[in-house]
């Protein structure tokens, strides 16, 4: 079952051209990863998909169950079941991450949630991914270390239960121990229902995970779609051989 | 960004009464004066003070700074207006209509969860005050100052415009020409009150002033927590608040002093509060002002003591109409003393926010600390934000600091919060009210509530 | 000898915050006329140079103090002209020149670039008046950098007004060296009206004995994406007091423009009184503003950091003044100016 289909996407960042032409289709419990060089234009990829309106779709279609969400909004592309782990999670000073939580989940939900069950959900969840319950009441991402950041990222997706996640350089400057716990954390949430695209630089974080497909994304453009073995080709041998095609 | 002009109509705080009074002055003239320290039976000295304040009163000039005050005409404004009722001790005995007002507002309900006392004020006199039985027999006096000015005469006269002198400016000579009600608090020598006191102002009369005294004396080692809350209906006439407060702590004193301020948008608020602190004392300021047509407000603590410390909070919000001249004033007047101010201001729909400080810290107030830090936010082009800071460092030994930040909500952080499915309304809601965190978690719940339904009010429809 | 109320702040706060102008008492001395100035340049070809010592009154300024000009200077650097070498303005006092009410002019045309350097002296003692006025108007995508010092003598009153405008792209640099005289008092006013124009305007201070410093900067956003920085740092000694206004004024319309500002003044003694006014004032939603002043002692932990390295006290605290001036002294790239500061802060 299809779930996300990029057609021939055209995208600026004011007047400059980012992607030129990409194609990309994930189904529905498929693992898919996303590697290049700096610049080609990863993150523009995920935050395109989610309306950053730092960027811009000059032609193509983006559909997400069948449907072209090219002029939804980017908190109607999130309640239809899209979501982004942030490469630098914002900063928002005066909420709490709990509330910011009840917030985005009310907003998905059309009951509105119990507490009860919220609160002992985010409690376990926070468990597994080894964050201190103290972090529930501090001020959305202020003043968290990068590592605490991108697990707050992973928590939120655990609480909102998107059915595509995308998660933008997740493992990018963490150590081992937080990287493994970025795994276990997509495994946690991962299930034949929902699906994966994971945009990063190393295969660190792919070890754990049972991935479909590797794409190679070089100045706007997928060049090439493979297995897990692309991943490890690229660790050894760079992207050169994809640069000068 | 698409702004609909939506007035906010909030009927809590717009519940208009019929203009009914006893006896009401109009203008300010002598006889006016005299009238009114006749009708409330007064000793000679304070009639005497009067005069001698509306002479001072005609002699100043009005200020050359600030925001634009010609649409007050002294000639109009009702300056004493007694209302159909005298002071009650119990509330079923306040006529029904000014009940339900105070009823609407939560001030009984309040005072039975979380205050130690209460007393409310109904145009220019105190209609109702009440304070805890323990608290009486610890010597805590919290009365309506009319009846202070009579029953404690010595300790009026001791502290009565000796913090704040009848010179200061014109507005405040103009107060102690025309003052009326407002509450008297003394929490004697090292008695703690752990919950707060609670005065509540509510002007009714359309085209009046409001001009209470608040005088407050925190003794050696006391505490004391004073709430005071100001709201009006809105009327199309110009209203006048020029209210005082003057406060002494003494030595190792505390005093935290909260103000939510909602005055209505025909009000000039022209208020003036003081503080003198000694030895090892504490005064703490948290001041949300919402309402008001024109404010010019500037706490003023004087920091006279050694080790004594100053924390100031704020925020302002100016919406539609609305020009908001707020800030403070601090003097760092004895060694080792601190302050650290953190104040807010949010600007929208052709709103001024202006920040507005003098900060001294004289030659002998070494190793003495500052730390300021400002932030405004803008939610539109064609509102203003102002920052006029005065950092005045008199001697070499002392750290000062002084930051401010103006802006826009991030178009980034809108666009995190949309990413979790929040609409972009909501979103920028959200940010507002964590802009404004700082400060409402300084306040009691109930005002903390208050205060997120006072911003959620003014950015409806606003906003998306 | 009369009292003057000078320099007023572009927006008054209130009457008793004692800043929204300064008192000063002058002895204005009798017209006289003005010989010595030098011009050095290698590109006199290039670039219109004109001089005059007519007489010129003049009422309207931002000083506030009625002018009779005994000097002007007009200097154009034409179209597409690149100036790489520093042309120097000098005015040098002395006893027959002590009085210099002067007006210098600099135009710069479409694309042309240039550097300044204009220098004040009177070495010797006696006392000198001077009150001038500096005009800068860059063309789109003009560059100039300009670099002002002050010398006068520590009997001398300086009275400086200095004026410019920005058009689109145009990128001003712009140094004051405020070390010189008894009375400084100064007025900077910069109109950002050109989009993506950008003024940084860097000046050090220094006040010693009785100096009076009262500095008032104003800059002004007018074209999108234009950048405003003010970065003023100082020292104050002996009983000077120093009055340090700035200003940054976003202006509707000035979409995504950049206002930063700050101040640090370093206090020596108990006597020297140090007030500062950085205003925002801003009436656009979509710009980024920030200011931060300091003062305070010279940093404690700093010094026992160079004194344990055996250097003393009185060397270790004029290291730490240099090293606070030194992005800015750097920045001028002239070791014989970098030398005559370097000697002023050794006196102090």
């Amino acid at each position: 079952m299809e779930l996300l289909n990029i057609k021939n996407l055209f995208v600026n960042a004011g007047n400059k051209e980012i992607l030129k032409g990409l194609n990309l289709k994930i189904n529905k419990g498929e693992i898919h990863v996303i590697m290049g060089p700096n610049g080609a234009g990863k993150s523009t990829l995920a935050n395109i998909i989610l309306n950053n309106p730092a960027y811009k779709i000059i032609s193509g279609e983006i559909d997400f169950e069948g449907e072209n969400i090219n002029e939804l909004k980017t908190d109607e592309r999130a309640r239809k079941g899209i979501f982004m782990s942030f490469q630098t999670p914002e900063e928002v000073p005066g909420i709490s991450v709990t509330n910011f939580l009840k917030a985005a989940k009310n907003a998905k939900e059309k009951e509105p949630i119990k507490i009860f069950a919220f609160k002992k959900e985010l409690e376990e969840n926070m468990k597994k991914l080894n964050m201190n319950p103290s972090y529930s009441t501090r001020d959305l991402n202020v003043g968290f270390s990068g590592g605490e950041k991108k697990k707050n990222e992973i928590l939120q997706m655990l609480t909102l239960k998107p059915k595509l996640a995308i998660l933008d350089e997740t493992d990018s400057g963490l150590d081992v121990d937080a990287i493994r716990t970025v795994s276990k954390g997509i495994n946690m949430y991962k299930n034949s229902e929902n699906s994966v695209l994971i945009i990063t630089h190393s295969t660190k974080i792919l070890q754990e995970l049972k991935v479909d497909y590797v794409h190679i994304l070089v100045d706007g453009k997928i060049v090439k779609t493979g297995t897990d073995s692309l991943a490890s080709e690229i660790e050894k041998e760079g992207y050169a051989k994809y640069i000068n095609m | 960004m698409k702004t609909q002009l939506k007035e906010v109509d909030n009927n809590i705080y717009n519940i208009k009464n019929k203009d009914e009074y006893s006896f009401k002055t109009v203008g300010l003239t002598e006889e006016v004066i005299r009238e009114i320290s006749e009708k409330k039976n007064e000793p000679d000295w304070m009639l005497e003070l009067r005069l001698k304040a509306l002479k001072t009163y005609n002699e100043l000039s009005m200020p050359t700074w600030g925001p634009d005050l010609s649409e007050l005409d002294m000639s109009k404004i009702a300056t004493y207006v007694k209302p159909k009722t005298n002071m009650k001790k119990s509330w079923e005995d306040v006529p029904e209509d000014i009940k339900n007002t105070f009823d609407a507002l939560g001030i009984p309900e309040a005072e039975k969860e979380s205050l130690a006392g209460v007393g409310a004020q109904y145009d220019s006199e105190i209609v109702y005050h009440s304070i805890k039985e323990e608290l009486v027999k610890q010597g805590v006096i919290y009365t309506d100052f009319d009846a202070a000015v009579k029953e404690y005469p010595e300790l009026v006269k001791q502290y009565f415009t000796k913090c704040v002198p009848i010179t200061d400016h014109k507005f405040i000579a103009l107060h102690y020409a025309v003052w009326s009600g407002g509450s008297f608090v003394y929490v004697p020598k090292g008695v703690k009150v752990d919950i707060p006191l609670q005065s509540y102002f509510r002007l009714n009369a359309p085209g009046a002033g409001q001009f209470e005294h608040t005088l407050i004396i925190v003794d050696e080692g006391a505490s004391l927590q004073f709430i005071e809350g100001c709201s009006a209906p809105k009327y199309n006439e110009i209203n006048l608040h020029a209210g005082c407060v003057e406060l002494f702590v003494k030595e190792n004193g505390f005093l935290r002093y909260s103000t939510i301020e909602n005055w209505s948008k025909n009000m000039m608020n022209l208020n003036t509060k003081k503080v003198v602190v000694d030895k090892n004392g504490t005064i703490e300021w948290v001041t949300g002002s919402f309402g008001s047509k024109v404010s010019m407000l500037y706490p003023m603590s004087i920091l006279n003591g050694e080790n004594s410390k100053c924390e100031f909070t704020g925020i302002s919000f100016a919406g539609k109409g609305q020009n908001l001249d707020a800030g403070l004033k601090i003097v760092h007047n004895a060694p080792n003393t601190s302050s650290v101010v953190n104040s807010k201001s949010i600007s929208k729909d052709g709103g001024i926010c202006t920040f507005r400080s003098d900060i001294k810290v004289r030659p002998r107030a070494e190793k003495s600390k500052v730390s300021v830090s400002c932030e405004s936010l803008m939610l539109d082009s064609i509102s203003r934000s102002d920052t006029i800071p005065v950092n005045d460092v008199q001697t070499d030994e002392v750290e000062f600091s002084h930051e401010a930040k103006i802006g826009k909500i991030s178009d980034q952080a809108i666009f995190y919060l949309m990413t979790r499915g929040i609409s972009e309304e909501e979103a920028k809601a959200m940010i507002v009210r964590g802009f404004a965190n700082p400060i409402s978690k300084e306040l009691p719940l109930e005002y903390a509530v208050e205060m997120n339904n006072l911003i959620n009010l003014e950015l409806e429809g606003s906003i998306g | 000898m009369e009292k003057y109320i000078l320099n007023e702040t572009p927006l008054r706060t209130a009457n008793n915050f004692d800043i929204n102008n300064i008192e000063v008492v002058l002895d204005i001395p009798k017209y006289k006329s003005f010989e010595n100035f030098n011009i050095y340049t290698e590109n006199i070809e290039k670039i219109k140079v004109e001089v005059n010592q007519n007489k010129i009154s003049e009422n309207e300024n931002k000083i506030g103090l009625e002018r009779q000009t005994n000097y002007s200077v007009k200097i154009i650097i034409p179209e597409n002209i690149t100036i790489e070498e520093k042309i120097k303005l000098e005015f040098n006092f002395d006893e027959d020149n002590a009085f210099l009410v002067e007006n210098i002019d600099i135009l710069l045309e479409k694309n042309a670039k240039a550097n300044f350097e204009i220098q004040y002296n009177s070495e010797e003692s006696f006392s000198n008046f001077h009150n001038g006025q500096l005009n800068i108007l860059l063309q789109e995508n003009a560059k100039a950098n300009i670099v002002v010092s002050n010398f006068n003598n520590n009997q001398s009153d300086n009275l400086y007004e200095m004026k410019n405008e920005l058009k689109d792209n145009a990128t001003l640099k712009y140094t004051i060296i405020e070390i010189g005289g008894k009375n400084k008092i100064s007025n900077y006013y910069s109109k950002l009206v050109g989009e993506n124009s950008e003024n940084s305007l860097n000046v050090i201070y220094l006040g010693k004995e009785n100096d009076v410093i009262d500095i008032n900067y104003n800059m002004e956003t007018y074209g999108k994406n234009s950048k405003a920085y003010i970065n003023v740092q100082g020292v104050l000694t002996d009983s000077a007091k120093k009055n340090f206004k700035g200003t940054i004024d976003f202006k509707e319309g000035s979409k995504k423009a950049i206002g930063k500002e700050n101040e640090n003044c370093i206090l020596l003694s108990k006597q020297a009184k140090s007030k500062s006014l950085p205003m925002l004032l801003c009436h656009e939603e979509d710009v980024e503003g920030e200011h931060g002043v300091s003062s305070g002692k010279i940093d404690e932990a700093k010094l026992f950091y160079i004194m344990t390295k055996g250097i003393s006290y009185d060397e270790a605290r004029k290291l730490i003044i240099k090293a606070n001036f030194n992005d800015i002294i750097k920045n001028i790239n002239n070791n014989e100016l970098e030398n005559r500061i370097n000697e002023k802060i050794d006196q102090i």
